[in-house]
C-alpha cells in the first residue's frame, strides 16, 4: 500500500527544509492576541453588571470595546492562530517550503500592523458602524492587500509542490482564500469623506443584506472553513489514524461551501428584508446541517480505535471537545434559523450563547489543541507537563459551560418576559425590567469568562516552559522527490482525483460555488424595486440629524440597541409600528442591530421630550432607575463638527440621497438654526440651558428624528 | 488499570450522551412554547414544529448510538483474544448499520493509496443515517418554500394582522367579562389611605424621573400646582396618565398600567396638589377652575380643594 509514486526506485530526493519561524511567530501573536482580546471581552462582560466599569472614559464604553473585542478575537486570535496552522501544515501537505520568505515577513507583519491599527482606531470611535466590518476605510484597503499577499504566497507554495495531489485541508485553505476575498471586498465597498470616516454605499435593507452576507460568511469562511483545514490535519497527524472517509471529505467540502453563501438572511428573519430572501436564509440554513456535521462526524470517526489516547493526550482531548462544540453550534445554527424559534431568540443572549460555543468551544479549543502539538515539534521535545494541560482542559471546558448556560437562560428569560401580556392586553414588563432581571446570569457569564481566560494564561505558561526546555528548530530539513511530468492518470481512480491535481481549477470552482448564491440573493435585491416599497414621506437627514447619527455611530449605540421593530404584538404595543423597507432608503450605514441589551429606539423619535434625552444621556440612572447603560457627559463638552457636514452632504448625494445641489452651502446654516430649536425647546421643557453647538444637541436631534417620517401616514 | 480506565471513558461518553440529550430536550422545550408564541399562526406550523422535534430527536438518538459505537470499539479491542466474544447488543448492531463503517480490523479494505505528510485516509461509506439527514433537510426546503412562497402559506406581515387580531378579540372577551372598569368618562378620584398609598407607589417607581420624587416637576411641569397643561380634573388627568400627550413627550400608560392603577396614580397626584414642595418649577398651562358636578365631586374629597 506504499505511494505508487514514491516506490519508484529511480526518483532523486530533493533537500529543501521547512519554515517554522514564521509559525512560530503566528502562535506569539496569536496568544498575546488572544489574551488580549479576552481581556476586552471580559471588561464588557462585567460592564453589564458594573455599568462604572469604563472609569468614566468614552474610549472603554461597551459600544467601542465590544467591536474591539469581536475584531480581536476573529481577526487576531483565530486568524492569528489560522495562519500558524497552514503556514505550518501546507509545507508539509505540499513537501516544500513557503513560496516567498519576504512574502511570509510582509504578511505576518502587515496582518499585525492592521491589529494595531484596529486597537487604536476603534476606541477612538473610528467605525463604520458594520459589525464585524468596523474598521475604517484605509485599514480595509490594507486588509485587502495583506490578505493578497497570503494568497500568493499560498497559491505559490502549492503551486511549487512535490505532491502531486492537494489533500482535503488545502481544498478548505483555498476556498477560505478566496471566499473571504469577495467577502471582505463587496462588504466594504464605502466612500470616503475623511481619512477616518466614510460611508458604506449600500444603504437599508441593501446594506443589511450585505452585510449579513459578510457577516455570516466570516464565521463561515474565516472561522470554519480553514480551522476545518486544519483540523484535517492535526487530528489524524496527533492520533496516528487514518482519515475516516475520503467521500465524505469531498460532498462535506462541496456542499458546505455551496450551501453556506446562501444563510446570511437567517440574521434577519422578521425584519425589513423581503420573505423570499428570508426563506431562502432559513432553508440553506437547515441543509447545511449535514455538511457541518460531515466535517464533525470525518474528524470524531477518524478517532475509531484510538479513544484510549484521547485520555492521554492533550491535542486530542482538545480537538475533540472543539469537535463537538462545532457539532452543537451547527445544529443549533439551523435551529435558530427558524422563523418560530427565531422569532424567540433574535436580539436576545441566547445568539452570544451560540457564538461563544462557536468561538470558545470550537475555535478557541482547535487553536489551544494546535498550540500544545505545535510547541513541542517546533522545540524538539515533550510537552512540560500534561497535569497542567489538563487543568486547562477541565477549567476551559468548565468556563465554556459557565459561559454558555446562563446565556441561554437570560435569552430565553428575557424573550418570554418581552413577549408577556396581562389579560387585559397590557405588557406585563417594562423593558428595564427584562434586563435588571438578567444581571445575576451576566455575572455567572462573567465568572464563565474568568475560568475560560485562566485556562488560557496556564496554557501559556506551559507553553513558555515548553519552549524554555527546548531548542528552537527554525529550519526542518526534509526531502522528496520533485514532481515528474509524465504522471499517467491510474485506472479506476476516484472521479474528484483530477482536480486535486489542479489547484487553480479548485480555486476557480470554489468560486464558481460560493457566487452563485451571492448574485442570486443579491441581485433581486438591488434591481427589483418590489423588494423596497417606496415611502413617499420618508426624507433625508437633515444636516444636525446626520451628525447626530454619526455620533451616534461612533459611540457604537448599535451594539446595544436595534433599529428594528419586527411584525409582532409584542413589539409593536411596546415600541410602535413595525419598522418598513422604505424607511431606511437613507440609512448608509443602516443601523438595525443584532442585540437588544436596550430597548429598540426605531420609534424613539417624539416618544419623549428633549429634556429627557438631555437628562438621560448625562446620567441614564436618572430617567431609567437601575439602567446599565454608561453616561456620556463628553458629549456635553465636545463641539459639533461643523466643517465635515458639506463634505458629508456631497458624499450622501453621491450615494443617491437627494440633497438638492448646492445644499453644502447652506447646511451648515441649517444646522446651526436646528440645533437653536432644539436648545430652545430644552429651556422651554425644563429651563436647561445648553449651548447648541454641543454634540449631545446634534444626537438629540437624530434621535427624535428616528421612525417619525411615516407617523401620521398610516 | 486499564479496566478502571475503559469505565471512566465509558462513564464520560454516557455522560456527553447525556448532556446531548438535554440539550436536545431543552431546544425542544423551547420549540414547544414557541408553537404558543405569538407568531404561530397557523394548526400547520404546530404540525411542522412537531414533526422537527421528531426529527431532532431522532438526530439525538443517532448522537447517542454513535458515542455508545465508541465504546463497542474500545470494548472490543481491549477484549483479550481467545476470549469469547460478547454477543452483540441492539446497539451495537443499530450503530454498526448506522455508520455503514468497515469493522477497524478490516480497514486496509478501504485504505486509499493517498498519502501526505504521513496522513493516510480510508474511504468509508457515507453513514447512512448522515445521508438521510441530508436528504431530508433538501425535501424540508422544497416544502417550506413551496409552503410560503405558492401555496399560501402566512407570512410575517399577514401573520402579523391575524396575531393582532386574536389578541383584540381575547382582550376584549376578558374586558367584557370584568364589570368593574374604570375609564376616563367614569372615574371618580379615590381618596382612602391604602388607594393612595398605592398610588404614591406607582408615582415613585414611574413618574418621578420626569416630575420630580415630590411632583414638583422637571422634565415634564410641576404636579403641585394649580396651573394644569391638559386639565386638572380626576377625569383630565387619568386621560393624560392613560393616552400621554405625545407632543409634549408625555408617554402613555395605558401600555403598562392597568386602569385601576391609572385611577390610584391620578388620585395620588391631586392629593399632592398645594404642598408647594421645595425647588418647584414655575407655573404651566392654565389655573384650573373646578367647575359642575365632577369638580363638587372631587372638591368634597381631601384633594385639591385646599387651594381653592
Amino acid at each position: 500500500m506504499k505511494n505508487p509514486e514514491l516506490s519508484k526506485l529511480d526518483v532523486e530526493f530533493e533537500q529543501f527544509s521547512y519554515d517554522n519561524a514564521t509559525v512560530r511567530k503566528f502562535i506569539i501573536a496569536t496568544t498575546i492576541f488572544g489574551i488580549i482580546g479576552m481581556l476586552v471581552g471580559l471588561t464588557a462582560a462585567f460592564q453589564l453588571v458594573f455599568p462604572s466599569l469604563n472609569f468614566g472614559l468614552e474610549y472603554t464604553t461597551f459600544g467601542r470595546i465590544r467591536p474591539l473585542h469581536t475584531n480581536a478575537i476573529i481577526f487576531a486570535f483565530v486568524g492569528n492562530s489560522i495562519y500558524a496552522g497552514i503556514y505550518y501544515s501546507l509545507q508539509r501537505l505540499c513537501k516544500t517550503r513557503m513560496f516567498s520568505d519576504l512574502l511570509s515577513s510582509i504578511h505576518f507583519w502587515g496582518w499585525q500592523s492592521i491589529i494595531l491599527a484596529a486597537a487604536i482606531t476603534l476606541p477612538l470611535g473610528f467605525t463604520t458602524g458594520k459589525e464585524y466590518a468596523e474598521l475604517e476605510w484605509p485599514i480595509d484597503i490594507a486588509i485587502a492587500l495583506i490578505w493578497v499577499v497570503f494568497g500568493i504566497n499560498m497559491i505559490g507554495t502549492i503551486i511549487k509542490r512535490r505532491e502531486r495531489h492537494l489533500y482535503v485541508a488545502i481544498w478548505f485553505y483555498i476556498a477560505t482564500f478566496v471566499t473571504v476575498a469577495v467577502l471582505h471586498i463587496v462588504n466594504s465597498f464605502e466612500l470616503p469623506v475623511s481619512l477616518f470616516k466614510s460611508y458604506s454605499v449600500y444603504a437599508g435593507v441593501q446594506d443589511a443584506l450585505v452585510q449579513w452576507w459578510y457577516g455570516h460568511n466570516a464565521v463561515a469562511f474565516f472561522l470554519t472553513t480553514p480551522v476545518l483545514g486544519l483540523m484535517y490535519y492535526f487530528v489524524p497527524k496527533a492520533a496516528n489514524r487514518p482519515v475516516y472517509s475520503y467521500r465524505l471529505s469531498i460532498i462535506h467540502f462541496w456542499a458546505l461551501i455551496f450551501l453556506y453563501i446562501w444563510a446570511g438572511p437567517h440574521h434577519l428573519l422578521y425584519n425589513s428584508l423581503p420573505d423570499w430572501a428570508q426563506s431562502l436564509g432559513t432553508v440553506f440554513s437547515v441543509m447545511l446541517i449535514a455538511p457541518s456535521w460531515g466535517g464533525m462526524l470525518n474528524g470524531l470517526l477518524t478517532l475509531r480505535g484510538v479513544w484510549d489516547k484521547v485520555r492521554e493526550d492533550a491535542v486530542l482531548k482538545f480537538m475533540v471537545v472543539a469537535l463537538t462544540c462545532y457539532g452543537m453550534a451547527t445544529f443549533e445554527g439551523p435551529m435558530l434559523s427558524l422563523k418560530n424559534f427565531n422569532a424567540i431568540t433574535h436580539f436576545t443572549d441566547w445568539t452570544i450563547a451560540h457564538v461563544h460555543v462557536g468561538g470558545l468551544g470550537w475555535n478557541g479549543f482547535m487553536a489551544f489543541g494546535m498550540m500544545y502539538y505545535l510547541i513541542p515539534k517546533l522545540y524538539g521535545n515533550k510537552l512540560f507537563s500534561m497535569k497542567l494541560a489538563n487543568f486547562h482542559f477541565w477549567i476551559g471546558t468548565l468556563g465554556i459551560i459557565f459561559y454558555a448556560i446562563p446565556m441561554w437562560w437570560a435569552g430565553f428569560t428575557q424573550s418570554s418576559m418581552w413577549k408577556e401580556f396581562t389579560p387585559d392586553g397590557r405588557l406585563t414588563y417594562g423593558f428595564l425590567e427584562t434586563v435588571t432581571q438578567l444581571e445575576p446570569l451576566y455575572a455567572l457569564r462573567a465568572f464563565g469568562g474568568v475560568l475560560y481566560l485562566i485556562g488560557v494564561f496556564v496554557m501559556v505558561y506551559n507553553l513558555i516552559k515548553t519552549a524554555n526546555q527546548g531548542t528552537f528548530i527554525p529550519e526542518e530539513s526534509a526531502s522528496a522527490p520533485a514532481l515528474s511530468n509524465d504522471f499517467q492518470k491510474p485506472k479506476g481512480e476516484h472521479w474528484h482525483r483530477w482536480i486535486e491535481r489542479k489547484p487553480v481549477q479548485m480555486l476557480v470552482w470554489s468560486f464558481i460555488a460560493i457566487i452563485i448564491g451571492t448574485i442570486i440573493e443579491f441581485v433581486p435585491t438591488f434591481v427589483v424595486d418590489s423588494n423596497i416599497p417606496t415611502i413617499a414621506s420618508v426624507r433625508p437627514y437633515t444636516p444636525l440629524e446626520l451628525q447626530g447619527r454619526d455620533i451616534y455611530i461612533k459611540e457604537g449605540c448599535y451594539n446595544c440597541h436595534s433599529q428594528m421593530i419586527r411584525p409582532f404584538r409584542s413589539e409593536t404595543e411596546r415600541y410602535g409600528e413595525y419598522s418598513k423597507a422604505g424607511e431606511f432608503v437613507y440609512d448608509h450605514p443602516f443601523q438595525w442591530g443584532s442585540k437588544r441589551t436596550g430597548p429598540d429606539l426605531h420609534r424613539i423619535g417624539g416618544k419623549y421630550q428633549n429634556s429627557w434625552h438631555y437628562n438621560h444621556m448625562l446620567d441614564p440612572t436618572s430617567t431609567s432607575a437601575g439602567s446599565i447603560m454608561p453616561p456620556y457627559p463628553w458629549l456635553y463638552e465636545r463641539v459639533i463638527d461643523y466643517e465635515s457636514t458639506p463634505a458629508k452632504i456631497s458624499a450622501m448625494r453621491t450615494l443617491g440621497v437627494p440633497y438638492p445641489e448646492g445644499y453644502e452651502d447652506q447646511a451648515i446654516n441649517d444646522l446651526k438654526l436646528q440645533a437653536l430649536e432644539v436648545v430652545d425647546k430644552l429651556k422651554e421643557e425644563s429651563n436647561t440651558v445648553t449651548s447648541p453647538e454641543l454634540e449631545i444637541v446634534a444626537l438629540i436631534a437624530y434621535l427624535q428624528r428616528m421612525g417619525t417620517d411615516i407617523k401620521g401616514t398610516n | 488499570m486499564k479496566d478502571f480506565n475503559r469505565k471512566k471513558l465509558t462513564t464520560t461518553s454516557k455522560k456527553t450522551g447525556l448532556i446531548l440529550g438535554l440539550l436536545l430536550i431543552s431546544s425542544g422545550g423551547a420549540f414547544a412554547q414557541s408553537t404558543l408564541s405569538e407568531t404561530a399562526s397557523s394548526d400547520f406550523f404546530l404540525w411542522l414544529i412537531l414533526c422537527l422535534e421528531i426529527l431532532l430527536i431522532s438526530i439525538g438518538l443517532v448522537l447517542i448510538f454513535v458515542v455508545l459505537r465508541v465504546n463497542t470499539i474500545l470494548f472490543q479491542e481491549e477484549t483479550p483474544e481467545g476470549e469469547p466474544v460478547e454477543e452483540k447488543s441492539i446497539f451495537e448492531i443499530l450503530s454498526e448499520k448506522l455508520t455503514g463503517a468497515v469493522p477497524i480490523e478490516k480497514e486496509d479494505d478501504v485504505l486509499t493509496d493517498h498519502e501526505y505528510d504521513g496522513i493516510r485516509e480510508l474511504d468509508n461509506n457515507l453513514p447512512p443515517w448522515w445521508v438521510g439527514m441530508f436528504y431530508v433537510t433538501i425535501v424540508f426546503s422544497f416544502l417550506y418554500v413551496g409552503y410560503y412562497h405558492f401555496f399560501g402559506g402566512t407570512l410575517q406581515e399577514e401573520a402579523y394582522e391575524n396575531e393582532m387580531a386574536e389578541a383584540k378579540v381575547e382582550v376584549e372577551a376578558y374586558l367584557a367579562q370584568m364589570s368593574d372598569l374604570v375609564d376616563e368618562t367614569n372615574v371618580e378620584t379615590l381618596t382612602d389611605a391604602s388607594a393612595i398609598s398605592s398610588g404614591k407607589t406607582i408615582f415613585q417607581e414611574k413618574c418621578i424621573a420626569c416630575h420630580g420624587a415630590e411632583g414638583q416637576g422637571g422634565i415634564g411641569p410641576n404636579l403641585t400646582d394649580n396651573y394644569w397643561i391638559h386639565g386638572g380634573g380626576i377625569k383630565d388627568v387619568f386621560k393624560t396618565v392613560k393616552y400621554g400627550v405625545a407632543e409634549k413627550g408625555m408617554i402613555p400608560w395605558e401600555a403598562q398600567l392597568s386602569p385601576a392603577q391609572i385611577q390610584e396614580v391620578s388620585s395620588y397626584i391631586l392629593s399632592i396638589v398645594g404642598t408647594n414642595p421645595p425647588n418647584a418649577k414655575e407655573p404651566q398651562g392654565d389655573l384650573y377652575q373646578p367647575e359642575g358636578e365632577e369638580s363638587a365631586d372631587a372638591a368634597t374629597g381631601d384633594t385639591g380643594n385646599s387651594s381653592i
